[in-house]
């Protein structure tokens, strides 16, 4: 087992702070580079680390790769990380790769583009509202060189859930070396979300860096990789986190599914079913593969396709469920597939936004709710390599129409359908039903790729002598 | 019966003129603004052809410092025959190819040029492959889009029964099967929706056997298999022929041993003098190649590269080459290479007497799966090729390593990588799962079924 160095990271790398219900996430924009410094002087005594765990609120932080050219970083650095992160989200090509189109083109974000960009995210979690709020103002009062832009608030469900209702957050990857263990199918070497360790390939990846001329106080590690000689080794112990606000239209979906369920099953009464078909499990979280006629059976995330469900009839190739995660259903066999799958693994760490439709969750009062307010999650995953493992996801899996030999089928629940000739096929006997004329109910409202320092690495970034 | 078809590449190499490279780029551009109906090249009205590309080789020093200038290299997959292919290449696109070979060298004059003389200038700039790659054997265009067409029509078909009459659900699947039957055996041309369909007839359909070649191309059609073969028996019947027998055959087999023993230590040799590259891109290059990708369904692939100096080196290549040829006609004959079942074209040729080598790839979806699926499940056989090239990562026993270093596999491939200038697909919604799932509707439509071949064949709708 390797072994992590955890009182170096931040504590976001190892959990998702379930723990502290509430959180806030505050996006700023550097305007003084110098004091933005001091700022992060001041701030990194305040960062919390993977350990020990806190007991009643947690602040972390991580910059975009603008942030880092505002704080005077150059190419010679920016240039050593993932060249999506200095590139950024909404790079135009990428909006082919993410599907970010039509109401979801950066052009129509909120943050995370050249007119409002996001430099500096700092991530609060709390215990209760007003240990939050607390954070939230000694935050905003040791300020120095940087505005604020953004305050996005996060809503807390218990159980966990998302607000079409389905419980969310049941799979997550075991990483190798953390405190929590599990099936060896499920397990992936730590390199794959922590820089500087091995990954997937057993490679160590070249890490960013800096050079040696930043770091007067040699304050980071060294990395003497052959080609770039001695450098400061500013990745090690960190990560990338993806971030994108996620708009939902609960409405737009019940309605969808209850009228797609006359369509298909012959009665509006199966859309719990239609919708379990779609998601790949129960609104309780009992996945089809395991329970495909039971939606009151457990939530659990021990199984594969290959054996349970091969042609797709408990769980449809096409569900959200198998895109996002096809563990043991891919070609060339369970081995082959869980190993391939496994390369794209996210570590994900969401949170919703925005009050529920309905406080029971209950479609018919979803769908008799007259409040237009807006709502969605808050979408943060962890990985080492942005193109393999995020945007690998999203545009191989999550939006690739022709996903496990599909034709037309979108991600029925996150997807962006291009056209009325989108469908969502349901292998079944005789033959298969098929909904036309998919949806689009999720919409892309901001996002930016950050990275988030190992504590020593934002000391660093305090003292670093940068061209003013 | 007549042989039928097969799919087959075609490769041809021209010097760009001096001078040239500029206004030739400016015309590709133009080309490729307009695929697939540019009015000098309507490439939607190539029958002939499933993929066809235009790709500038900028003038490049190979590993010993000898110059070689630009070339426009042209590669179609087409059906055959190759005549019928150039002809049809001629009639559609003359236009386009007076404007475009027109700043290449030895290209026939305005005025003194007939359609005989373009076919026989590209003839003589044919320069083969060593290695082709099909994922959708036998299948011509026309059979792939009148399949995705009967395919569709099917489709539609269901959701309307399933809409007006729900018994269809109880209904055994034989009893579906016979109303899909009955669908396309009806006169089609009576149903509105079938007259907004261009081949709205499904006669053909019911034509069995459907149009697969009666006969491929075998192992000994080729040379090298022949040499290699009458090598073999010239060892063992010489032996017997002088009279000496076993002894001489030990003699031979010791050679033969020691002889490739001295091979691998020269292979090994060579592997740990390799430089070890950096796994760096030029980002702008990346770039540029990234806004050309992920605009339909496929994406492709034209890569060059430089082999390393030396006559074993290269004659390490040919048979490396030559080896994977052989596999992909005879042993991947189903769509799938080993596991990857989202390359519908590839080939590799040696070009520059050998001092160069060229991949043009036409595969489903985005780069990072396509070279993820490199990594994951082939990284062998491409260590194997292209370890004889400069920039490849670091090998051990020829397939060893290689491709399998993520990082630098990945560089080596993005750097490799050329622009595509103009770039064309018959079928570009279509994936290699979805033409041969359409053949296997096709072919499963009529005819006798077990239940369990019924309920199969159900499954791929």
């Amino acid at each position: 087992m390797a072994s992590l160095e955890l009182t170096d990271m931040q504590g976001f790398l190892a959990r998702g702070y379930k723990g502290l219900p509430e959180a806030s996430f505050l996006l700023f924009r550097i305007e003084e580079p110098a004091a933005a410094q001091a700022w992060c002087r001041s701030l990194a005594a305040d960062v919390t680390p993977a350990d020990p765990k806190p007991s009643t609120s947690a602040l972390q932080v991580a910059f975009t790769g603008d942030g880092l050219r505002a704080l005077g970083f150059g190419d010679d650095t920016l240039q050593t990380f993932d060249q999506a992160f200095w590139e950024g989200m909404d790079a135009p090509y990428r909006q082919r790769i993410l599907g970010d189109d039509g109401e979801s083109a950066p052009g129509n974000w909120r943050w995370g583009t050249e007119e409002s960009p996001a430099h500096v995210l700092v991530m609060l979690f709390a215990v209760d509202a007003d240990t939050l709020d607390a954070r939230v103002e000694t935050v905003r009062d040791g300020l120095q060189g940087l505005a604020e832009t953004e305050r996005l608030d996060t809503t807390s469900f218990e159980p966990a859930r998302e607000h079409f209702g389905f419980r969310d957050g049941i799979s997550q990857p075991i990483v190798d070396g953390l405190s929590r263990t599990g099936a060896p199918e499920n397990t992936v070497p730590p390199g794959e979300f922590f820089l500087g360790y091995p990954n997937a390939y057993g490679e160590r990846p070249v890490r960013p860096s800096v050079p040696l001329a930043h770091d007067p106080e040699e304050i980071l590690p060294r990395t003497d990789t052959e080609h770039s000689g001695v450098r400061g080794d500013l990745g090690h112990n960190g990560t990338y986190v993806v971030a994108r606000q996620l708009s939902q239209d609960v409405q737009g979906f019940w309605t969808f599914v209850t009228e797609a369920s006359e369509e298909v099953y012959g009665s509006a009464e199966e859309r719990h079913r239609l919708a379990a078909k779609m998601v790949g499990r129960w609104r309780n979280g009992a996945p089809l593969a395991l329970a495909p006629d039971d939606p009151d059976a457990e939530p659990r995330d021990d199984f594969g396709y290959h054996e349970e469900d091969p042609d797709g009839l408990r769980c449809p190739f096409a569900s959200h469920l198998r895109r996002s995660n096809p563990r043991d259903s891919l070609e060339g066999g369970p081995e082959e597939s869980t190993t391939v799958s496994n390369r794209h693994r996210l570590v994900r760490r969401g949170r919703p936004y925005g009050p529920p439709l309905a406080d029971d969750f209950d479609v018919d009062d979803m769908l008799a709710a007259t409040d237009d307010a807006e709502r969605g999650l808050h979408f943060l995953c962890l990985c080492g390599d942005i193109a393999r493992q995020f945007e690998f996801t999203q545009q191989t899996w999550i939006e690739n129409q022709k996903f496990s030999g599909l034709y037309d089928d979108p991600d029925p629940l996150m997807g962006s359908p291009e056209d009325e000739s989108t469908t969502f096929t349901i292998p079944d006997t005789p033959v298969r039903r098929r909904v036309t004329d998919m949806q689009r109910f999720v919409e892309v409202r901001g996002g930016a790729y950050f990275f988030m320092p190992s504590l020593t690495a934002l000391r660093f970034l305090g003292r670093a002598d940068l061209p003013a | 019966m007549a042989r039928a078809p097969y799919q087959n590449g075609l490769t041809i190499a021209t010097p760009v003129l001096p001078g040239h490279d500029a206004a030739l780029a400016a015309v590709l551009d133009e080309i490729n603004e307009a695929v697939p109906s540019h009015e000098d090249l309507p490439f939607d009205q190539l029958e002939r052809v499933h993929f066809l590309r235009w790709v500038v080789l900028p003038a490049a020093t190979d590993d010993l410092g000898r110059q070689t200038d630009s070339q426009l290299v042209l590669s179609t997959n087409y059906d055959e025959p190759l005549a019928a292919h150039l002809t049809e290449l001629v009639d559609v696109g003359g236009p386009a190819l007076d404007r475009i070979y027109q700043h290449c060298t030895g290209y026939p004059a305005p005025g003194e040029r007939s359609d005989g003389d373009v076919i026989s200038y590209l003839r003589a700039h044919d320069v083969g492959y060593d290695t082709l790659y099909v994922g959708t054997r036998g299948r011509t265009v026309k059979q792939i889009r009148r399949e995705a067409d009967l395919r569709t029509a099917i489709q539609q078909f269901l959701d309307e029964r399933s809409r007006e009459d729900p018994s269809l659900r109880e209904q055994s699947p034989e009893a579906v099967r016979a109303s899909i039957q009955d669908f396309v055996r009806s006169d089609p041309d009576l149903s509105p929706k079938a007259l907004l369909r261009s081949d709205s007839n499904f006669a053909w359909a019911r034509s069995d056997p459907p149009e697969a070649p009666s006969r491929w191309p075998q192992p000994w059609d080729s040379a090298l298999f022949a040499a290699l073969t009458t090598a073999l028996l010239l060892l063992v019947a010489l032996p017997w022929a002088s009279g000496s027998g076993w002894a001489l055959l030990g003699v031979e087999g010791a050679l033969l041993l020691g002889g490739f023993g001295a091979y691998v230590a020269w292979l090994r040799r060579r592997e740990r003098r390799d430089e070890e590259f950096p796994p760096v891109t030029d980002y702008e290059h990346v770039r540029r190649l990234a806004e050309t990708e992920d605009r339909i369904v496929q994406n492709q692939m034209s890569s060059v590269t430089t082999v390393k100096a030396g006559r074993l080196r290269y004659a390490t290549l040919c048979t490396v080459l030559w080896a994977i040829d052989l596999f992909g006609r005879y042993v991947y004959t189903e769509g799938r290479l080993g596991s990857i079942s989202s390359i519908h074209f590839a080939r590799w040729v040696a070009i520059d007497d050998g001092r160069r080598l060229v991949f043009f790839s036409n595969f489903d979806g985005s780069w990072e799966n396509y070279l993820g699926d490199f990594i994951d499940k082939a990284a062998s056989g491409l260590t194997a090729v292209w370890s004889n090239t400069v920039g490849f990562p670091k090998t051990r026993f020829l397939v060893g390593a290689g491709a399998r270093d993520e990082k630098r596999f990945k560089a080596y491939a993005r750097n490799s990588q050329v622009l595509t200038q103009v770039w064309y697909s018959a079928y570009r919604d279509l994936t290699v799962q979805n033409i041969n799932n359409n053949s296997a509707i096709r072919a499963g439509l009529f005819g006798d079924q077990t239940p369990a071949e019924t309920r199969a064949w159900l499954r791929r709708l």
